[in-house]
């Protein structure tokens, strides 16, 4: 199960932010997580519920937006939202789709206290 | 030890991206520690919430190890190949059909991936061709970071071929970029032909898909045609061989296609380099 891995690294993260910003607890946390990433979101949720206890940000509010995946038709060029694969292009019904975006899991933003 | 990740290995740098501490207590929580005011007028909100934009990929860490990766086999040329399957694909029977394929005119080094056992690495080295083992224990998936602390390995010498033989896991391995230059996944006809459908990460993320154990097709209702077509949907540059290790049919191909691939990267990144 990597996501306990991802959430490890969503913990660093957190925690490189704090120093930066000198913060010693954090409430929040806000990811956004492409709909064609390697991730279930929800197994995210509770791996971050488990890898955050104990630490600077046990319990902190984890909110999840997932981002639709972009794909271009490689046969009439049209550019589509994709939720998941595999996409005909909407236009053509083509198996051309290139994905273009919706593979990324980002850290947005998160919220603390000093 | 390494100093900043406690890992046993001090050969990986550490950019101020990848820098982390790893101690979860590593920060004061008392308040109370900090200078009291001069007065005796209590403030009740000490501190307020602060919102701080990150935008930070979740893999920005095992991604700047996998750059260090390419850096550093850029340096020597050498061509890495990460295969992905599900266990029992025949990843470690390919490898060994493969090297006898390579050698000796190809200096090769050959990292395997497994929870347990040095079994598979030792299926290599009867080869001739050196290979180190990575146990992940409960792990499901080897990391740029593993995979970095075996580049100071002797093998890997001007213009040789590294292949990486991930876990037996479709799904958790194609999250992680290794450096690799090519990227295979391979499914038998064992395992039904619309397998790339199921699991599209890792075909997403392949270069070639490999359909092996062709020998077995006769006895099972695989559709090869259909598994092309159905990894094609999802991915409609990936490349196709069929073959078997069993009896040699398709090596030549999937050997054509791994000496095409190098070339093109040697070409590549000499311009790069130049």
């Amino acid at each position: 199960m990597h996501e306990l891995a991802l959430a490890e690294e969503v913990l660093i993260i957190a925690e490189q932010q704090a120093i930066q910003h000198s913060l010693s607890t954090i409430n929040s946390i806000k990811l956004t997580i492409g709909a064609l990433s390697c991730v279930e979101p929800e197994a995210l949720r509770w791996a971050l519920e488990v890898t955050l206890e104990n630490t600077l940000a046990d319990h902190a509010e984890i909110q999840l937006t997932i981002a639709p995946g972009e794909g271009k038709c490689g046969g009439c060029g049209a550019s589509f939202a994709v939720t998941e694969l595999p996409a005909p292009c909407p236009q053509c019904q083509n198996w051309q789709t290139q994905i273009l975006a919706g593979q990324d899991m980002v850290v947005q933003q998160l919220a603390g206290t000093e | 030890m390494c100093g900043i990740c406690g890992c046993e290995s001090t050969t990986h740098e550490h950019t101020d991206q990848s820098h982390h501490p790893h101690s979860h207590d590593s920060h004061d929580h008392a308040k109370d520690e900090h200078a009291a005011p001069e007065t005796e007028t209590v403030q009740p909100e000490l501190s307020s919430t602060r919102l701080i934009d990150v935008e930070a990929r979740i893999q920005a860490r095992n991604d700047s190890y996998a750059e260090q990766i390419r850096t550093r086999l850029a340096a020597n040329q050498v061509w890495a190949c990460n295969l992905l399957s599900s266990p029992g694909a025949g990843k470690t029977t390919l490898l060994v059909e493969t090297i006898k394929a390579l050698q000796p005119a190809i200096p090769l080094m050959v990292i395997e991936g497994d929870q347990q056992t040095d079994n598979d690495a030792q299926r290599i080295r009867q080869t001739g061709t050196p290979a180190v083992q990575i146990n992940t224990g409960k792990g499901c998936h080897l990391d740029a970071h593993a995979v970095l602390h075996q580049l100071d390995h002797p093998a890997l010498t001007e213009s040789a071929i590294l292949f990486i033989e991930n876990v037996g896991n479709l799904i958790c391995p194609a999250a992680f970029d290794l450096g690799e230059q090519a990227r295979v996944c391979i499914i038998s006809v064992t395992e039904g032909d619309d397998k790339p459908l199921k699991y599209p990460d890792a075909v997403l993320g392949s270069d070639l898909l490999i359909i092996s154990k062709t020998d077995l097709a006769p006895y099972v209702d695989f559709d090869i045609g259909r598994c092309a077509t159905n990894a094609r949907k999802i991915n409609p540059k990936i490349d196709v061989i069929t073959l078997s290790a069993k009896t040699g049919e398709g090596i030549t191909p999937w050997i054509d296609w791994i000496k095409a691939s190098r070339q093109h990267y040697r070409q590549t990144s000499t311009l790069l380099t130049a």
